[in-house]
């Protein structure tokens, strides 16, 4: 293998969101297809060098190649991304410096989060890093992405009008926006593989997905609940997190059944995951209440 | 990569420049208050005693034909409450820390109204919230105490409980607690030489126990007998109102004047509004009609009723403004505390 051309492909492949698996296919895919060009420079009279050098020039500049691989690929999920790490960049500023200036309140480890989380997503959509798992690795980001907006909800609402109308709107479309990118990184940006193209799967990660944001705030909701009436006694409140941690159980023993084609065990876990809120409601009893009585 | 560096640099320097605005530019909490407060009171003369917030500092400004500032607190201090002697001439406040938990030194303050000499009347370890005076019982201060400041979640704020009613003998320099029973909540304590009692407002418990009994309880007036105050009642309405909050009496009118909430506004706040209960005739009336938070109503000597509303009722920073209602005509008009 011509280590000219592999460096070259490496270029071109760095700016493609691709896995580990569709990259080495990718990688050998275009090696070959340089090869293959350079072979028919060589038999048009070319030397080997010149030959080499005319297969990248005709295949084209790198980046833009890859730039291209990348959005037939991947439709948009870099504009997406930029729109979402930018835009997330400009509010977070925004309203800090707000709640400086108006409220006269200081929020800098708010502030630094919401950089690094914003900014992470940028550079790794900019600069993809070959040696990630990019999509674990950006899906992670998301999630914690959602919730440092989420958090800079609270600091929108804490504000004047008309500060807080227009902040709060934003920030409710940034945090939209994350959890539209989370289900499309989960769902549509995965490796063409079998197990990914089957109806089955997606169906389970759309209502994995929905459901863990349902199970989450519910969550939220009597944590919040539990602070505001408890006097005393937070021992245990670990017990309203366990079916959050179920459903994280359960999603994953789901995609190891579908990986293994047992479909139909696979969707009775899913069916039994729609008695976590059953579950969240007893937990609450016996936390708050103490038991029925 | 000389873009991404030219990024990379951009919001280092972007965040530099908050976090250093944000270290320079904070207003430390204690220093955020600005205005008008509810807390007022109103002489036989016409003179009014307020407390308006500088940049944190509360400060006693008395109106009468011109406006003077008699007292200011420093920025960790708060006026829980104010009381001006009928002549106007002398007013007491209670000087209390910004820290609600703070429950040491609460101090009652005695300020000379012409000269500003301020002096401290007396100081407690406990939170004192109110002062109430009447003329007709001489040299008696009276006072709300509570034993103790604590917030019943985590993520509710701290408040003042165990409450109960005490007075201070101004000549004899001595404190008397009147009542013995270390209420969850009390509020609004009014002074009635003539009846010789206090009244108060707090929860209608006596015959609560269980959690829910608790919970659907309805605050209420009650009538502690100086003399008996073991034998406290609680004032009867017909027209049982949802929970009743500040109130003020008027005896030669046999007036309860006090305020409650009258509806909910598009954002789901309550709104507050004045009425009084005659209970001779045991009518009720609606005396205002602003749909905002109307509170601490005050009956001046001078036949008006005071009252303030709070146009930022449920937001973060109070905007008080002061009126005045004629009785007799049910006109309402803004009262300017500028010069």
């Amino acid at each position: 293998m011509n280590p000219i051309f592999e460096r070259f492909v490496k270029k071109v492949i760095q700016e493609t969101d691709c896995s580990r698996e569709e990259r080495e296919d990718l990688f050998e895919e275009l090696v070959v297809h340089l090869e293959c060009a350079c072979e028919d420079f060589k038999r048009d009279g070319h030397t080997e060098v010149e030959a080499a050098r005319l297969a990248m020039i005709n295949f084209g500049d790198g980046k833009n190649v890859g730039k291209t691989l990348q959005h037939a690929m991947y439709p948009y999920r870099r504009e997406m991304l930029m729109t979402l790490s930018i835009g997330s960049l400009l509010l977070t500023y925004s309203i800090y410096l707000s709640q400086l200036f108006v409220m006269g309140d200081t929020h800098i480890g708010w502030l630094l989060l919401g950089v690094l989380f914003s900014s992470s997503l940028l550079f790794l959509t900019l600069r993809p890093v070959v040696s990630l798992n990019r999509r674990a690795v950006m899906n992670t980001l998301l999630v914690i992405h959602m919730f440092v907006m989420g958090a800079g909800m609270l600091l929108s609402l804490d504000l004047d009008p008309p500060y807080t109308t227009v902040f709060s709107i934003l920030d409710a479309l940034i945090v939209l926006f994350t959890i539209v990118l989370i289900f499309r990184t989960t769902i549509y940006d995965v490796p063409a593989t079998e197990l990914n193209l089957k109806t089955g799967t997606k169906f389970v990660h759309y209502f994995n997905l929905l459901f863990g944001i349902l199970l989450l705030l519910g969550t939220l909701f009597f944590l919040y609940a539990y602070l505001i009436f408890a006097s005393d006694g937070y021992w245990g409140l670990w017990k309203l997190f366990v079916p959050l941690a179920l459903w994280g159980i359960f999603y994953s023993l789901q995609l190891i059944l579908l990986k293994h084609n047992r479909k139909k065990i696979a969707y009775i876990v899913t069916a039994v995951q729609l008695l976590l809120p059953l579950a969240l409601f007893g937990f609450w009893i016996l936390v708050v209440r103490g038991g029925l009585s | 990569m000389k873009k991404l560096v030219l990024i990379g640099i951009a919001i280092l320097l972007t965040t530099g420049v908050c976090v250093g605005l944000g270290l320079t530019q904070q207003v430390p909490d204690d220093e955020k208050q600005n205005g008008l407060t509810g807390i007022f009171d109103v002489s036989v003369s016409g003179d009014i005693a307020y407390v308006r917030y500088e940049s944190g500092k509360a400060t006693v400004y008395v109106k009468s034909k011109d406006v003077r500032q008699v007292a200011q607190l420093p920025p960790d201090r708060a006026i829980a409450d104010i009381v001006i002697m009928p002549d106007g001439n002398t007013l007491f406040y209670v000087n209390s820390s910004k820290d609600r938990g703070d429950t040491t030194e609460r101090a009652v303050h005695k300020v000379d109204v012409a000269t500003g000499a301020d002096e401290v009347l007396f100081s407690k370890d406990a939170i004192i919230t109110e002062l109430a005076y009447d003329a007709a019982i001489e040299d008696q201060i009276f006072y709300l105490q509570a034993d103790i400041f604590t917030n019943y979640s985590p993520v509710a704020s701290a408040q003042p409980h165990e409450f109960d009613v005490h007075r201070y003998n101004l000549k004899q320099k001595t404190h008397q607690q009147i009542t013995d029973l270390k209420k969850y909540g009390m509020a609004s304590l009014q002074v009635s030489g003539k009846e010789d009692s206090v009244y108060i407002q707090m929860d209608a418990d006596e015959n609560a126990e269980t959690a829910e009994e608790i919970f659907e309880m309805k605050q209420r007036i009650f009538q502690i007998p100086l003399a008996h105050p073991e034998q406290s009642k609680m004032i009867f309405m017909p027209n049982d109102p949802n929970d009743l909050y500040d109130f003020v009496l008027v005896p030669d009118q046999s007036l309860l004047i006090y305020q409650a909430v009258a509806g909910t506004n598009s954002k789901g706040i309550y709104e507050y509004e004045l009425f009084s209960y005659d209970w001779e005739t045991m009518e009720t009336k609606r005396l205002t009609f602003h749909k905002e938070h109307t509170a601490r109503p005050v009956f001046g000597a001078d036949g008006y009723l005071y009252y303030v509303i709070d146009y930022n009722f449920a937001g973060r920073n109070t905007e008080y403004e002061l009126f005045r209602l004629n009785p007799e005509s049910g006109d309402t008009e803004q009262v300017s505390l500028d010069e």
